[in-house]
C-alpha cells in the first residue's frame, strides 16, 4: 500500500467509517453474548476477567485519556468497589444488586470529595497523589479488622459463572456507552479542552474544577462497579489482590495501546493485551511473561503512535510506517 | 530514648531509600523518562551482590563497584539500542517501553532465580555500636555512609566534570547542546547508564539489609517515584532529603500506628505535602528542556 491508497481512504466520507465501527461493535457484542450458550467454561471465565480489565481501562480513559490527568490509582476504586460489595453482602446481609449500586456510588462520592484538592495538582504530581491514595486505601483494607484485615472477606457462594459473565459484560457496555455519550456532550468537549490547555479553557469560561471532578467521579464509579462484580464472582477477596498496584500500569498501557481519549480504544487495548497474555500463558507456561514483555517492547518501538493513531488517521502504508519509526529517534 | 533510636533507625533506612530514588530522579529529570524498569535494575544489583557472596564469598560491600559496572553496561545498552529509538516521543510512550522492559527483566529473573526470597548474611551482620541504650548496627551505618558518599559523588560529577556539564546542558536545552557538538544519543545513553549504575549500588546495599527476590522491583519503583516527588524533581539533594524524610516517616508511622499502616502513613503525609507544596519540598518549577523538546 502506498500513499495513494491511504489518500483515497481518507477521502471517504467520515460517516461511512463511523457506521462501519457501529456495525462491527454490534457484531462483536452479539458474538460475546453468545459465548456462554456454547457451555465452554474456560472462555466464560477468561472473558469475564478481560471485561473487568476493559472496564478499568475505559474508566481510566475518562480521566486519563479525555482529561489528560494521569491517574495512577484506578485500582483503588476497583478495590473500594469490591470491598463495598464484600462488606454489604457478608456483614450487612444485603442482596447483590443494591450492594453493586453501592459499589459504584461509594467510589464516585469519595472521588468527588478527594478530587477537589487532588485535581489542583498537575502532571506527575497528580499521578503520585492518586497512587498514594490507592495505596492508602489498600493498606486500610488490609488492616481494618471490620473488613477482615489480612484474612479478607468471604462472600456467599453466587450463581454460576455465566451470570457474572453477563453482569460484567453489561458493566462494560455501560462504560462504553457512558464514554460515547460523554465524548459527544458538553462535558466531553470541556474535558478535551482541559487536556489541551487548561488555562485557556478556564479563561473561555469552562468551569474546569467542576468538569474535572465530574470526570474523576465517573471514572471511579465505572471502575467500582467492575470491582463489585469481581468480588461476588470470586467469593473471597483479599486486599493485595483487589488493590494490586502494579495493575495501575497495565491499565494505562492498554489504554495507550488502543488509543487513549477514544471511545473504544482502551477496550480494544484491554482485549488485545489481556487476551494475548492469556494465550501466551496457555502456550508457554514458563516463558509467557518474558514473551509478553518483548511484545510490548516491539509494539512501542514499531508503533509509537499506538494502534489508535494508526487506525483513526488511516495512517497505514509503508511510508507512514517508516515516518513514524523515524519521528522519535535522536 | 526510644524516639532518638527511632530517628537513627529512620535515617539509616532513609539513606538506602534515597539511593534507590537517586538514579530514578536523574533519568526522569534529565531524559524525562519515567523508568518503570528502575526497580528491576535495583533487583539485578541485589542479585549480583547475592551471587558474588554466595558463590565466591565476595564481601557484599566490595561487590558494589561490580554491580555498578554490570548495570552501567546494561543501562547504556538499553538506552542506546532501544530507548533512543523513541526518546523524543511523549513521556507516556517511553513509560510504556520501560514497562515492557521491566516485565522482560523481572520475568527473566524469575525464570532463572525462581521466586525464592534470599538474603545476604555476612559474618559481621549482627555486630553493632552501642551508646548506652542506643544501638547502631554497623551494616546499616555503612549503607547510610555509602549512600551519602555516592550521592555526593554524583553531585560532584554533574557539577564539576565536562561530561557532567554536558549532561546538564543537554537537559537544559538539547538543541543548544547539539549546536555545540554534544552527541545526544551517547549523552542519553551515558545518563541512563549512570542512573542504572546507581540503582545497582542501591540494590547491593538493599541486599545486605533486606531480603531480596526477583519480584522485589515493582515496590522499589513505586518508592523511587514517591521519593522523587517528595523531594522535588531534577536535583540531587531532593532525592536525598526525600529519602531521609521517607525513612523517618516510615519508622515513626510504624511505631505510632502499627507496622501494617507504615505505607498508609507515608503516603498520607506525601498527599498533604503535595497539597501544600505541589512542586515538592526542594523542587522548583522544572525549567530544563526535555528529551521530547
Amino acid at each position: 500500500m502506498g500513499a495513494n491508497a491511504s489518500r483515497r481512504r481518507s477521502l471517504l466520507p467520515p460517516i461511512t467509517s463511523r457506521s462501519l465501527g457501529w456495525v462491527l461493535s454490534v457484531l462483536v457484542l452479539i458474538l460475546l453474548v453468545a459465548v456462554p450458550l456454547n457451555g465452554d467454561d474456560y472462555w466464560v471465565r477468561v472473558l469475564t476477567g478481560i471485561f473487568a480489565v476493559a472496564v478499568m481501562a475505559e474508566g481510566w480513559n475518562i480521566i486519563g485519556g479525555f482529561t489528560g490527568y494521569a491517574a495512577f490509582g484506578q485500582v483503588g476504586w476497583f478495590g473500594l468497589g469490591a470491598y463495598t460489595v464484600g462488606v454489604a453482602m457478608s456483614r450487612w446481609g444485603w442482596p447483590f444488586w443494591p450492594s453493586l449500586i453501592a459499589a459504584g456510588l461509594l467510589p464516585a462520592v469519595v472521588a468527588a470529595l478527594i478530587g477537589v484538592p487532588i485535581l489542583r495538582l498537575r502532571g506527575h504530581y497528580f499521578a503520585i497523589a492518586t497512587l498514594a491514595f490507592g495505596i492508602a486505601l489498600g493498606e486500610l483494607a488490609n488492616n481494618l479488622r471490620y473488613v477482615g484485615a489480612s484474612s479478607g472477606i468471604s462472600l456467599p457462594i453466587g450463581p454460576p459463572f455465566a451470570f457474572f459473565y453477563y453482569v460484567m459484560l453489561a458493566v462494560l457496555v455501560l462504560a462504553v456507552v457512558a464514554t460515547w455519550l460523554i465524548a459527544r456532550s458538553r462535558l466531553g468537549y470541556a474535558l478535551v479542552a482541559i487536556r489541551e490547555n487548561e488555562q485557556a479553557a478556564a479563561v473561555l469560561g469552562v468551569n474546569t474544577a467542576l468538569y474535572k471532578t465530574a470526570a474523576f467521579a465517573i471514572s471511579a464509579l465505572l471502575t467500582g462497579l467492575a470491582g463489585g462484580v469481581q468480588a461476588y464472582w470470586s467469593t473471597s477477596i483479599y486486599a493485595p489482590t483487589v488493590f494490586d498496584i502494579t495493575r495501575n500500569v497495565d491499565l494505562i498501557v492498554m489504554a495507550l495501546l488502543g488509543g487513549a481519549g477514544t471511545v473504544l480504544g482502551p477496550v480494544v487495548g484491554a482485549f488485545l493485551l489481556d487476551g494475548l497474555n492469556e494465550q501466551l500463558t496457555g502456550a508457554f507456561l514458563q516463558w509467557h511473561a518474558v514473551i509478553f514483555g518483548a511484545v510490548v517492547l516491539l509494539i512501542v518501538l514499531f508503533l509509537p503512535g499506538g494502534l489508535g493513531g494508526l487506525v483513526a488517521q488511516g495512517r497505514t502504508g509503508v511510508r507512514n510506517f517508516l515516518r513514524d519509526l523515524k519521528a522519535f529517534r535522536v | 530514648m526510644l524516639t532518638v533510636q527511632q530517628i537513627i533507625n529512620g535515617l539509616l533506612l532513609g539513606g538506602v531509600l534515597a539511593l534507590v530514588a537517586l538514579g530514578f530522579s536523574l533519568v526522569w529529570g534529565i531524559l524525562n523518562i519515567i523508568n518503570i524498569a528502575h526497580g528491576s535494575f535495583v533487583m539485578i544489583g541485589a542479585f549480583v551482590t547475592y551471587w558474588l557472596f554466595d558463590l565466591f564469598g565476595v564481601d557484599p560491600f566490595l561487590s558494589i563497584p561490580i554491580s555498578m559496572m554490570v548495570l552501567f553496561v546494561l543501562g547504556y545498552a538499553i538506552q542506546r539500542g532501544i530507548i533512543n529509538w523513541v526518546v523524543r516521543a511523549p513521556a507516556l510512550i517511553t513509560l510504556l517501553l520501560t514497562f515492557g522492559l521491566d516485565l522482560l527483566l523481572s520475568s527473566l529473573a524469575l525464570l532463572w532465580w525462581k521466586a525464592d526470597v534470599r538474603s545476604v548474611n555476612p559474618s559481621y551482620g549482627g555486630s553493632r555500636i552501642q551508646f548506652g541504650t542506643l544501638v547502631v548496627p554497623y551494616v546499616q551505618l555503612s549503607t547510610l555512609i555509602l549512600a551519602l558518599a555516592i550521592t555526593a559523588l554524583l553531585w560532584l560529577f554533574l557539577a564539576r566534570t565536562r561530561l557532567g556539564q554536558a549532561i546538564r546542558a543537554t537537559a537544559y536545552d538539547h538543541t543548544g547542546a547539539k549546536v555545540v557538538g554534544i552527541s545526544l544519543g551517547s549523552i542519553y545513553a551515558v545518563t541512563f547508564g549512570i542512573g542504572a549504575a546507581i540503582a545497582g549500588a542501591a540494590g547491593s546495599l538493599v541486599a545486605v539489609v533486606r531480603p531480596i527476590s526477583p519480584t522485589m522491583g515493582a515496590s522499589y519503583t513505586v518508592l523511587a517515584f514517591a521519593i522523587c516527588i517528595l523531594g522535588g524533581l531534577g536535583n540531587v539533594a531532593g532525592a536525598l532529603i526525600g529519602g531521609l524524610i521517607f525513612g523517618l516517616v516510615d519508622v515513626f508511622g510504624a511505631a505510632w500506628f502499627g507496622a501494617g499502616y507504615a505505607d498508609a502513613v507515608v503516603f498520607a503525609i506525601l498527599l498533604v505535602i503535595l497539597l501544600l507544596r505541589p512542586q515538592g519540598i526542594l523542587g522548583r518549577e522544572y525549567s530544563g528542556g526535555t528529551a521530547e523538546g
